[in-house]
């Protein structure tokens, strides 16, 4: 950059610098406050961003950006999922495949997304979830594999579609069986999904 | 400065819904935050509407807050994309209007000035704010964040979620672009690959560019 070039740029940024100033109030905390109430709470994070979040660590945020590499996608319907009165029956969701039936298959150089999709007549504060994964497959987050077999969270369902995906790989081909469990209004719901990983 | 444990405390009192901590947590940004807003607000009387708006986003996502970032970092980086999205939502609708001086919003002349010279100052910011706002959102982030609000090239990539280099790269080309808009000159068309849309979209637009190297 020759003298001049410089000598401009320097010029702009201490124009620049003189912006920083703070602006007039105004009534901005105020009408600030007004807004954050009317706002009501924070919204509950997603149960898959605390399994990220609580295996992070440190780890460069890489996923889903890169990490996955090909999604593919399994649906586990819940239905009538509700929170009040329990004494209903909750699911009627398709009964497990046997090991033969495979629901997804995925090579073994790829990334599968499982989407489980909560589908729930009614709101429901409050719902736990566990999925747990057979030896061979890992949950995927932050661009690797986690050191987790199991992972259970609470959170609340809206009616109609809750769509939660989950990564996960398979080391070796082979079928396995994923089981998530969904706990509401005092009824449990197991689901099987069998996913294949084949070579390549 | 707030100190760590007692962040933690009111990180962990505003998200279970108290307006009080968050507003103790947010209070030593306003003013930045109302800044950076001004970039990209139609115009300064639309800045505080819009800084608000984004503090309310900050508050309701304030659960997805995991000490992963300094919370100034998670603060300023939920902040931007609110901009951001609000920047590219009017896109469509944006006409094409002179951004007037509101009557309340410049700033008047300290009375240790003569008001003539305060005049000619505010005049001036305005000028320089109006300029800012003519640059590509990605351009004019990286030169109100580091260039105003003097945050660092680490910070600003944080924030931004893109490498040191592209910031700098962002803010050479940015300042560029500002001289001629404040000489006078009609801004050229920034590269389809750093203006284009879409490119808001930080994953997106970091994404391309690791893959164009």
């Amino acid at each position: 950059m020759s003298e001049l070039g410089e000598a401009e740029e320097r010029e702009l940024r201490e124009q620049l610098a003189a912006l920083r100033e703070d602006p007039p109030e105004l009534g901005f905390q105020a009408s600030l406050h007004r807004r954050l109430v009317a706002a009501g709470a924070p919204e509950p994070a997603s149960g898959w961003d605390r399994v990220r979040s609580f295996l992070r660590r440190g780890a460069p945020v890489l996923w889903p950006a890169v990490g996955v590499a090909a999604g593919v996608a399994a649906f586990l319907v819940m239905s009538t999922v509700q929170q009040q009165p329990p004494a209903q029956p909750l699911a009627t969701a398709e009964a497990p495949r046997p090991l033969t039936e495979p629901g997804t298959v995925v090579p073994a150089s790829k990334v599968a997304v499982i989407k489980l999709d909560f589908t729930a007549d009614v709101a429901v504060e409050q719902a736990d979830f566990q999925v747990s994964l057979p030896e061979g497959l890992t949950f995927w987050a932050d661009g690797e594999d986690l050191p987790l077999r199991s992972f259970g969270w609470t959170q609340p369902l809206n009616e109609g579609s809750n769509v939660i995906p989950i990564a996960v790989r398979g080391h070796k081909p082979g079928r396995y069986l994923v089981t998530a469990f969904a706990r509401a209004g005092g009824q449990t719901i197991e689901h099987d999904v069998v996913l294949e990983v084949t070579d390549g | 400065m707030i100190e760590n444990d007692e962040l933690r405390a009111l990180v962990a009192e505003a998200q279970d819904g108290s307006v009080r901590a968050f507003e103790i947590l947010v209070s030593s940004h306003l003013a930045q935050v109302r800044r950076f807003a001004r970039a990209f607000a139609r115009s300064d009387a639309d800045a505080d509407d819009l800084a608000q708006e984004a503090l309310v986003k900050v508050y309701k996502s304030l659960r997805s807050f995991r000490f992963q970032s300094t919370f100034k970092t998670w603060l300023y980086s939920v902040a931007r994309n609110a901009f951001l999205d609000t920047t590219r939502s009017r896109a469509g609708r944006e006409r094409s209007q002179e951004d007037p001086l509101p009557e309340n919003h410049a700033q008047l002349p300290s009375s240790t000035e003569p008001a003539d010279e305060g005049l000619a100052r505010a005049e001036e910011r305005q000028r320089i704010w109006r300029a800012l706002r003519e640059l590509p959102p990605e351009f004019r982030t990286a030169v109100v964040l580091f260039d105003v609000e003097g945050h660092t090239y680490e910070e600003v990539a944080a924030i931004e979620g893109v490498p040191v280099g592209t910031v700098k790269s962002r803010l050479s080309r940015g300042r560029v672009l500002l001289r001629a808009l404040l000489a006078g000159e009609r801004a050229p068309e920034a590269p389809a690959s750093e203006s284009g849309a879409g490119t808001y979209d930080t994953a997106v637009s970091s994404h391309v560019r690791r893959s164009e190297k």
